[in-house]
């Protein structure tokens, strides 16, 4: 689903990946760890096309990124749902429109949106909360409300970046949980994480940066 | 695209809503600009309508060598008739020049008594055919006829009508000078207001980026915050225009006893044009911004 080939990014001087080869399976479930500034965010930015990368090839569901046109960007971005550190909430809209942009901006109808929305809300536990601002929230809900906006369009890969970084540890496995759920459904997921407890416990495939080299 | 049309002006509200006060300021200096244009082209009309009407009234003055026969007289009214302008012509002589003087100095027509002789030319009272009488056309006439034979001068009664339209003239430069500097400042703004948009929302901007939304999802709301801008600039320049022209243009009065009811405010397609320039610079203004700002 994701393969990297030689991929190194420089951003001025400095390199934030160097010669990273990797491969992430249709389906799997994998976490991207290291320090800060290992080059965990960077190696998500490139899958996600946010920056271009300098040398080497990104395909992402079987596309070369490099290849890909400006405006082919938003369709290769609608396959991927994105989980922050920091949420990235619409602070002006409520819970509900926050998860129905992802739709809106497909332009699905309305009937359709709003069953949609309300389906999946109830499901992670958030229905009670959907006419509330994300400011209102605690960090947990938030990133539940984050993460519903991900699941929101069936993406094929979800990628997290830090998901947990600013929450407690029981709040940090249901939110691991819930990607799990997610990768169960057949989204193949990209985690960041600095979380070691979830490592432990998850035993799942793990990429290892370092000063953005990849380590074995 | 209904669908689309509905979020972008919903997104478009909100974002005027947010930013009311300078959307406000913006949405008045186009509807003074606008105002000014639409005043200008609104006294520009009226005042080319009163020119041509007074027109009617006036005719030309063919002034004659003395001691001419009746032959060459009729010869040259004949020429004169000929003249595709001419409607009528009617000969006076230097006698008949003299009792109207006369006449129109009233008391002080005594003043004429001391004149040994008559220092009056005969002429001929050339009245112009409608589609003739702009000034525009008269000045060449006028030099035509004043190289006829036996013809001394000639002399077309300006008086008010032509400073009134060198005034007029006067002003319409004027209005296109500051119509042009207002509507410069108009885009300036608005592009600044929706600049400021953009900045306040640039975080929103780059979430809907990574969700995946098009460039032009994310435009068109700016474009049609300009539109509205644009749209309620002109529907109140339209509405002060209305208002002024109820208090103050068409209480004018004017020589020549032209009445109110000849004062017209703008035609339909005028007023629909009028929105349609806010439009169009709300439109610019938003361009210019996006164009600038959005390249990411």
């Amino acid at each position: 689903m994701i393969q990297l080939y030689g991929v190194t990014k420089i951003y001025g001087r400095k390199a934030a990946l160097t010669d990273v080869t990797a491969r992430v399976g249709e389906g799997e479930f994998v976490f991207i760890v290291g320090p800060s500034g290992a080059g965990k965010t960077t190696l998500l930015k490139l899958i996600l096309c946010q920056e271009p990368v300098t040398r080497g090839e990104v395909l992402v569901d079987r596309q070369n990124l490099k290849r890909l046109r400006p405006h082919h960007i938003p369709e290769l971005r609608r396959k991927i749902g994105v989980v922050f550190q920091d949420f990235k909430l619409l602070p002006t809209r409520t819970v509900f429109q926050n998860v129905a942009l992802r739709l809106e901006i497909q332009g699905a109808r309305r009937s359709f949106i709003q069953k949609k929305v309300r389906v999946l809300l109830r499901s992670l536990g958030l229905e009670s909360l959907s006419e509330a601002y994300p400011p209102q929230l605690s960090g947990g809900e938030q990133q539940r409300v984050s993460i519903a906006r991900a699941m929101i369009g069936d993406p094929k890969i979800l990628l997290a970046d830090e998901p947990t970084g600013n929450l407690d540890l029981d709040m940090s496995r249901s939110i691991f949980e819930l990607l799990l759920n997610i990768n169960r459904g057949g989204a193949t997921v990209l985690m960041a994480t600095h979380n070691r407890e979830l490592l432990k416990e998850a035993n799942l495939r793990i990429l290892h940066l370092d000063k953005g080299r990849l380590v074995t | 695209m209904q669908r689309f049309l509905i979020y972008f002006i919903r997104i478009a509200l909100s974002n005027l809503a947010q930013n009311l006060f300078i959307s406000l300021v913006s949405i008045a200096t186009l509807g003074l600009a606008l105002l000014i244009l639409a005043g200008f082209l609104l006294i520009s009309t009226n005042v080319k309508a009163l020119l041509t009407a007074s027109a009617q009234h006036l005719s030309v003055a063919v002034y004659l060598e003395d001691g001419l026969g009746p032959e060459a007289i009729a010869a040259l009214k004949a020429r004169l008739l000929k003249l595709p302008e001419a409607a009528e012509v009617v000969h006076i002589t230097k006698a008949q020049a003299m009792s109207d003087l006369r006449r129109r100095l009233g008391a002080r027509a005594a003043l004429l008594d001391g004149l040994e002789e008559n220092p009056l030319p005969a002429s001929f009272e050339l009245t112009l055919k409608a589609p003739y009488r702009s000034p525009e056309q008269i000045k060449p006439l006028l030099v035509r006829l004043k190289g006829l034979e036996h013809v001394t001068d000639v002399d077309y009664a300006w008086d008010w009508s032509e400073k009134l339209a060198s005034i007029f003239n006067f002003f319409k430069l004027g209005a296109l000078v500051i119509g042009g500097l207002l509507f410069l400042a108009t885009v300036f703004i608005i592009s600044n207001t929706i600049k400021l948009t953009v900045y306040a929302r640039q975080e929103e901007l780059s979430i809907l980026r990574l969700i995946g939304a098009t460039e032009s999802f994310i435009r068109a709301p700016f474009l049609i915050e300009g539109l509205l801008q644009g749209f309620f600039g002109g529907l109140l320049a339209l509405a002060l225009l209305w208002l002024m022209f109820r208090l103050v243009i068409s209480q004018v009065e004017f020589p020549l006893g032209l009445s109110l009811a000849e004062w017209r405010f703008l035609s339909s397609a005028e007023a629909f044009g009028l929105v349609g320039l806010g439009l169009l610079l709300g439109l610019l203004g938003s361009l210019v911004s996006l164009g600038r700002f959005m390249r990411s």
